[in-house]
This record gives structure tokens, sequence and C-alpha cells, in this order.
């Protein structure tokens, strides 16, 4: 199993008491699959994936992650095992608005003991991958949204992750920016990563393999997508 | 006290001077002055002897350049003396106080130019202080009439002249003191505002894999890169501004590289001081909650 999660709870003091945002969440996810979380706002999504993605520590319960314990790991650890094998896409892209492009791309290889020359080659094979050569030096604000987002996927995976996490990865462009970004990650899927992805879209739900639904911190349904040849896109 | 040298054509446009006084041959060895060349007094050096004349190192250098001094003679203007013949060179002496530039210097034998104002320079073994007591009575045995002026030390006459220039050093140190902090509280304010501001950068940052030492690296970076323009456009304007203080500077020019190189190190260090919480701060930043914010 890539991940599992067991009896997993995150709770905020108020008060004399706690308001739970995650109860007893029980999950595994196997290699290649392509997972999305849905559920009403507040449900517990983003909590969820931001603990998958290993940028949450403050939960109970156990975690493994490839079989290793991240709940008894430390910071430094986790942090290496996320560098390792986890790309994160956000719902806002979060690319850093004084940062070219290029130097967008290349920030998770900085941070990955990559040699200048390496990261040059990545940046280029991944510019080239994604087909944005030409926008190599132009600055987020003037990309659209799509191509941002199109910018924050390829830096998720510019270090040929496992996993790629991604939180509403559509929830902020058109219609046809989303499909784009949707074929992209079914692409990704296809070539081997697994994907997991939060969505309130039916749509971009239906891209994937498996549907986990929450609603206020609990799992309480998990279906099956139709077979790959008939899944979105593919009619 | 202007003087000519005897056998050198003398230039009416330069007027030659130099500060004369008249000591007894124990002078030299009481005020602790070197003799760099040649002797100092004797006892033969009396009235009746040919006249003599000790230079310092200054005025051997102007009068006698690439030149040995020792037997040259020159003519003092005082009383219509014949020439002198110099006999040794010493030390420079900062006579009146520690901001005297250098300026050329000639004693000649007190009794070969008899003056009617005396100081006595003694050397003890026993506290300084002590001995006023035995040095007036050894005045009154040589003459009653004569009264002692003041006895004091001479760290008391180079403290006594050091009073306003330490004055006006104080209050100036105390006010860079004061302007170090406010600079060091200013940096801080800079750095942790910078650091607020940066906080969803930081925070994608961490999201991204970087780590507590690379987010401390980033901070401590943009603070020396501040601080190194900041001490080299401080450097610049203290080049240009500290002519002002020459006048207040004993010892070390106003370009003295070891000042400037302190001065900077010692800026860089509140610098880092002030950086360092800040940066401690920054690595504690929760990238969720970071990014949540945004």
């Amino acid at each position: 199993m890539l991940i599992s999660l067991r009896n997993v709870e995150k709770s905020y003091p108020i008060g004399v008491g706690r308001v739970y945002v995650l109860r007893r969440v029980n999950l595994d996810i196997r290699e290649g699959e392509f997972v999305s979380i849905m559920g009403p706002s507040g449900a517990g999504k983003s909590t969820v994936l931001h603990i998958l993605g290993m940028h949450d520590s403050a939960w109970s319960g156990e975690y493994y992650f490839m079989d290793q314990p991240v709940h008894r790991l430390n910071p430094k650890q986790r942090s290496e095992l996320h560098k390792k094998h986890i790309g994160f896409v956000f719902q806002s892209y979060h690319l850093l608005d004084n940062l070219t492009v290029y130097e967008n791309l290349e920030i998770p290889l900085s941070y990955r003991n990559v040699s200048r020359k390496d990261r040059q080659s990545m940046v280029a094979d991944i510019l080239d991958r994604f087909q944005i050569v030409g926008k190599k030096d132009l600055y987020p604000n003037q990309l659209s949204g799509g191509q941002q987002q199109l910018v924050g996927v390829a830096r998720a995976v510019i270090a040929n992750p496992q996993v790629i996490l991604a939180d509403e990865p559509t929830g902020n462009l058109h219609t046809a920016q989303g499909k784009e970004i949707m074929e992209l990650f079914r692409s990704l899927n296809d070539s081997g990563a697994t994907i997991i992805q939060v969505t309130h879209s039916e749509v971009n739900a239906s891209y994937g393999t498996r549907i986990i639904q929450l609603r206020d911190g609990w799992v309480v349904d998990e279906e099956a997508q139709p077979a790959v040849g008939s899944r979105a896109g593919d009619h | 006290m202007v003087f000519m040298v005897e056998v050198r054509p003398v230039d009416p446009n330069v007027r030659t001077s130099a500060a004369f006084f008249g000591v007894s041959p124990d002078y030299f060895p009481a005020m602790g002055i070197p003799i760099v060349e040649g002797r100092g007094f004797t006892e033969r050096d009396d009235e009746r002897a040919p006249g003599v004349i000790v230079i310092n190192e200054t005025m051997a250098a102007r009068t006698w350049p690439g030149e040995n001094p020792i037997g040259k003679a020159v003519i003092v203007s005082y009383n219509d003396t014949p020439p002198r013949t110099i006999v040794g060179i010493v030390a420079d002496v900062k006579q009146g106080g520690l901001t005297d530039r250098r300026q050329p210097q000639m004693y000649t034998p007190f009794v070969q130019a008899p003056w009617p104002f005396l100081a006595t320079v003694v050397r003890t073994t026993a506290a300084p202080q002590s001995a006023a007591g035995s040095l007036r009575q050894a005045l009154a045995r040589l003459d009653p009439e004569q009264a002692a002026g003041e006895i004091r030390t001479l760290d008391e006459y180079v403290a006594r002249s050091m009073a306003t220039p330490r004055f006006t050093a104080i209050l100036i140190g105390a006010f860079a003191g004061l302007a170090l902090l406010l600079a060091g509280f200013g940096l801080y304010g800079v750095m942790a505002y910078s650091v607020a501001q940066r906080r969803r950068e930081i925070g994608i940052r961490m999201a991204l894999g970087a780590r507590e030492a690379d987010v401390r690296s980033l901070v401590a970076g943009q603070a020396l890169r501040m601080g190194a323009a900041g001490v080299t456009i401080g450097l610049v304007g203290a080049l240009l501004v500290t002519r002002i203080l020459d006048s207040l500077l004993f010892g070390v020019t106003a370009g003295d590289p070891a000042t400037f190189a302190g001065v900077s190190a010692v800026l860089m260090t509140v610098l880092i001081v002030a950086a360092y919480l800040p940066a401690r701060r920054a690595t504690r930043l929760d990238p969720i909650v970071a990014l949540r914010a945004d």
C-alpha cells in the first residue's frame, strides 16, 4: 500500500471543549490510483490533503507512507520523505510573484540537493514537456490563471514525485483551462503518478479512479469510478 | 623661534622656525625622551662652552632631508648668540597637548639661553604626589624667594590637556551608541516587517521543501544584503564627512582603515543580532497557516 491512514484525527481546543476537523479517518491508497476527495466546505478535505502532504503535523493516529510510519518521524525526516516522493498543487497556484516562471520551477529542486547543472537541465525538460518554454522569463502576473496553474503543476512534478497532491487545482480556472489541467493530471496518472485531488467538481472527480466523500470530518463514502476507458475525456 | 642654517643661503621668502626650549642636561632622561642620534647635554655644555643644540626628528627631516644634521650649525634668533652646533637628535614630543602636530623643535642647554620662567621636571621612584613636599623644600633651599607654583604629575597635565577632547569624544560616543541602538531597533523592525510581508513566500517555500536552515538563510541573506548595501553607503558617507572630526582624532587618521573595518564589523554584528529573532520566527511559521492566510 502506498498510503494508509489509521484513525487519524485532528482537533482544535475551543473554550473548554474541542472542535474536531477530522474524526477517525481510515484510508488506503494504492500506487497508480487517481483519487478524488470530495465533500462540502469545512468537511476536512484540504486538511486530509495537507496531512498526506506532510505540511500538517498536528494530528493524532497513524499514517504510513510507503510503509514508513510518518506519525513517528521527526519534522526533518517528514520533510525529506515529502521532498523525495510528493508534489503539491495549490488552488491559488502559489507561485512566487517576484520570480520568473523559470525561477519558480527551480525552487523545489533548489531544496533537493540537485546540482545547478542538473537543475538547468530538469527545468528545460519540464518547460519543454509542458510547452511553456516561451513563458520562462515571464512573471506570474504576466500569465493567465490557466497558465499559472500549468506552471504550478509543472513545479509539482519537476522533481519526479510518485505522488501528486492537488488542492482544488481548477478552483480558480475557467472550464476550458480546468479541463486542460485535468487532462494533464490524467496523462501524469497514465504515466504512473499517483494523484490525490480535492475537488468540488463531479466532472473533475470523474477523471479519477475513486472518490472519497468526507462530511464533518468523517469519511462517509468511498466509491470506485468507472473503468479507465470510460473516464472523463474519453467519451 | 626663527633659525637659520649656517652656510646655507637664506631664502627671504621662507621663514624657518622651530619651537625652542632651554633645558638642563637631565631633561631628556627625566622626560623619557629618547635620543635617536648623537648625544644629549652634559654639565660641560655650560655658558662658557661653545653653543650646542639638539633638534627633533621632524626638524632633522625637514631641514636636512637625506643628510645627517649632526655637526651642522644653526643660528637661532635669540639674543644675537653665535651659531650653535647640532650635537644630537631626539624623538618628537607633543609639548602642548595630544592635538599638537609634528613640528620642528630645538633644545639648547638652559645655561646657554636663560629664560625668566622655569619649570622643573622630577622623576621619582615613590608616588609622585608624596614627593611634592620635599620638592618645595629643595626649591626653598635654592631660592627662598622663589614660590613653587603648581606641582602636578605629567599624567595630570596630559589629562588636563585631554579634558575637552575627552568630553567631546564621550559626547560623540554616547550619541553614536544611541544611534547604533536606534539603528539596531530599526533593523529589527525592518526585518520583522519584511518577514511578516514574506509570510506567504516563506509558507510556499516550506511547502515546497524548504527546511528551517533554508528559511533562516533566506531571511539572513536578505538582512546581509541590506546590511552590505547600508554599510557601503555609510562608509562612503563617512569618508566624506569624517574630515570634520579630523581635529578630534589623535593617533588615527580620518580615513583609518582599521577603524572603518571595525565599525563595519560592529554594524554587521548589530544587523545579525537584529535579524536573528525575525529569522527564527520565520522558521517557526506554519506553512498551512501562511498559505491559508493568502
